[in-house]
């Protein structure tokens, strides 16, 4: 009984919140936008290199700080601004099927985005480009990325009243985590100098200050969930690797619910 | 049908409620009143599941919100001081959407948004989009989305604001049908209009119940001038019934003031100003002057507010 009530409830939400996409301007922009500039992609990849989609929807992937925060931002700052979050957290339904419900919308949004690069696809099958194993799981790679970074906005559009700060919260935070890996060594460099310079009377030795930055390196990009798609790119598949991102998923959710029904509690107006 | 008891909430150093308790039973309607600020927003905000007290309870038919908050708000519809329309909506649609979270039966979801509409009158503009409609249709449909699944407890959050004499009576209306079988608490800061549909008022001020007590039973003032003090008209004014008290003044001008407090059962104040009327003229005493002074509800809330503002200019 209590399943088939989450299913209802999360059915109205996500139809009420597809509906509502469908209807705005905002998601046909940021359809047009995400179309044109892999379009655009495309063309330039035609003329240099003969058509390699990988290299793509990388370059698309790393837009998601772009445009995921235009999708997550009014999720729940919107509802509170607007007071229509009074309606749903006094009815009865679970916050779960709240959450859950915006984030399904979100994400059928975000794929139909990904949508927009399949005629790309035709197109350099029909040129002779290529189309193999790699190139299936790097759209498994961005899709996971991209599911992930929804969850990251949804839970940051819970923690304000107002759109504006979800979405440049939300591209700070993806902004960091999209330039991670590149900046980890340079972190770990930068670590490793400085303990060579408070380390006045040389008791570490070099090979052991450069192993603490290339572990503290290893650590940042341990932190990124991109960093555990590296060996699908390569065309490795693991299940743990989708697994982990299932789950990361699900905590992000959670967090979500609980950053909302802790709401009920607070002290602060 | 919803119990309160010892209600606290605290935001910060700022006691928004403090040890409220009041009960509401099926078949009662209660107005909630009280000055700006007073905690009648929070009060309802808590008895509808939206935010948790700091302390103290609150039952809907003897179901917590803290404990089991999907059965608790099953039993209430709350129409909050916006009404929370989703403006890019028709109203089909939003009234669609609401059935769907609030009644579980796939199969009646269809027969209740018909009900709705219906009883609402709002079939001939189920297409309008919410944003285009005026306030008092929003207020409407806002009212609507509160019914949705005939819930025993109507929380219903300054549900007159904004809107024009003619749908105010409409809205009394619709409360005096719904009372046989909901309990209704609604809260104003319209002395008049919370007099006139309540069968009790409770009176909240800074965050605390100064005053709960049955509209039928609160008194009425009533000033009668005359030319000359006279005791016989004074005795003849205490005999009539529902009188409970008569005080005379002399005014600057020299004439003379009956100031007669009365309780007037049913709202009706009509008998008894013919008897205050027939008192007078038995004792030959001519009635330059007869008019309604004010009610015990706005005397005992002019004093809570002006207490208020006391307070606050000492500080």
């Amino acid at each position: 009984m209590s399943d088939q009530s989450f299913v209802r409830a999360m059915g109205a939400i996500f139809r009420r919140e597809c509906s509502q996409w469908f209807r705005s301007p905002l998601a046909w922009s940021v359809l047009a936008i995400f179309a044109v500039l892999g379009g655009f992609y495309l063309t330039i990849d035609l003329s240099l290199y003969m058509g390699i989609l990988t290299l793509e929807l990388k370059f698309l992937a790393s837009l998601f700080f772009i445009i995921i925060p235009l999708i997550t931002m009014r999720s729940f700052a919107e509802e509170r601004q607007l007071g229509t979050d009074k309606l749903l957290f006094t009815a009865p339904i679970s916050t779960m099927s709240i959450v859950v419900g915006k984030y399904a919308a979100a994400a059928v949004l975000f794929l139909c985005m990904m949508l927009t690069t399949i005629p790309h696809l035709i197109i350099i099958l029909s040129l002779g480009g290529r189309v193999d194993k790699i190139t299936a799981f790097t759209y498994l790679n961005v899709i996971l990325i991209g599911l992930v970074y929804l969850g990251i906005g949804l839970f940051i559009s819970s923690l304000t009243n107002r759109q504006t700060i979800a979405a440049l919260t939300t591209m700070v935070v993806l902004l960091i985590l999209n330039v991670l890996n590149s900046t980890a060594n340079v972190v770990g460099a930068f670590f490793a100098k400085v303990i060579g310079w408070l380390d006045v009377a040389n008791l570490i030795d070099l090979s052991r200050q450069t192993a603490l930055g290339d572990n503290i390196a290893a650590g940042i990009k341990w932190l990124n969930p991109q960093s555990r798609l590296e060996l699908l790119s390569q065309g490795v598949f693991d299940l743990t690797m989708i697994l982990y991102f299932v789950i990361l998923i699900i905590c992000l959710l959670y967090l979500t619910v609980q950053r909302l029904e802790s709401r009920k509690w607070e002290t602060g107006r | 049908m919803l119990e309160v008891d010892k209600l606290v909430k605290e935001f910060g150093q700022i006691r928004a409620l403090d040890d409220v308790s009041l009960q509401v039973s099926r078949g009662e309607i209660v107005g909630l009143l009280g000055p700006n600020g007073a905690g009648k927003t929070t009060l309802m905000n808590i008895i509808a599941g939206y935010i948790f007290p700091s302390a103290g309870y609150v039952k809907i038919d003897g179901l917590d919100h803290v404990v089991d908050s999907k059965s608790a708000c099953a039993r209430l519809g709350y129409l909050p001081e916006r009404p929370p329309l989703y403006d890019d909506m028709t109203i089909e649609d939003y009234l669609a959407f609401v059935v769907a979270l609030k009644v579980p039966d796939r199969r009646s979801q269809k027969v209740e948004l018909h009900r709705i509409l219906d009883e609402f009158q709002l079939c001939n503009v189920r297409g309008r989009l919410l944003r285009n409609l005026s306030k008092g249709y929003q207020q409407r449909v806002g009212f609507a989305q509160a019914l949705v699944g005939s819930p025993p407890l109507l929380i219903l959050d300054e549900p007159t604001a904004g809107l024009d004499p003619r749908q105010i009576r409409e809205f009394r209306n619709r409360l005096f049908k719904l009372k046989e079988n909901h309990a209704i608490l609604f809260s104003s800061h319209i002395l008049t209009e919370v007099e006139a549909v309540s069968d009790r008022v409770v009176m909240l001020n800074r965050g605390r119940i100064i005053s709960d007590s049955d509209t039928a039973l609160m008194g009425f003032k009533y000033r009668v001038i005359t030319e000359r003090e006279d005791k016989l008209t004074r005795q003849a004014l205490r005999r009539v019934p529902g009188v409970i008290s008569v005080e005379g003044t002399i005014k600057e001008d020299g004439l003379f003031a009956y100031d007669v407090t009365a309780n007037i059962p049913d709202g009706d104040s009509h008998s008894i100003r013919k008897d205050i009327f027939f008192a007078m003229s038995k004792n030959n005493q001519a009635v330059l002057e007869f008019r309604p002074l004010y009610s015990e509800l706005e005397e005992r809330f002019f004093n809570a507010v002006s207490d208020q503002h006391r307070e606050e200019a000492n500080r």
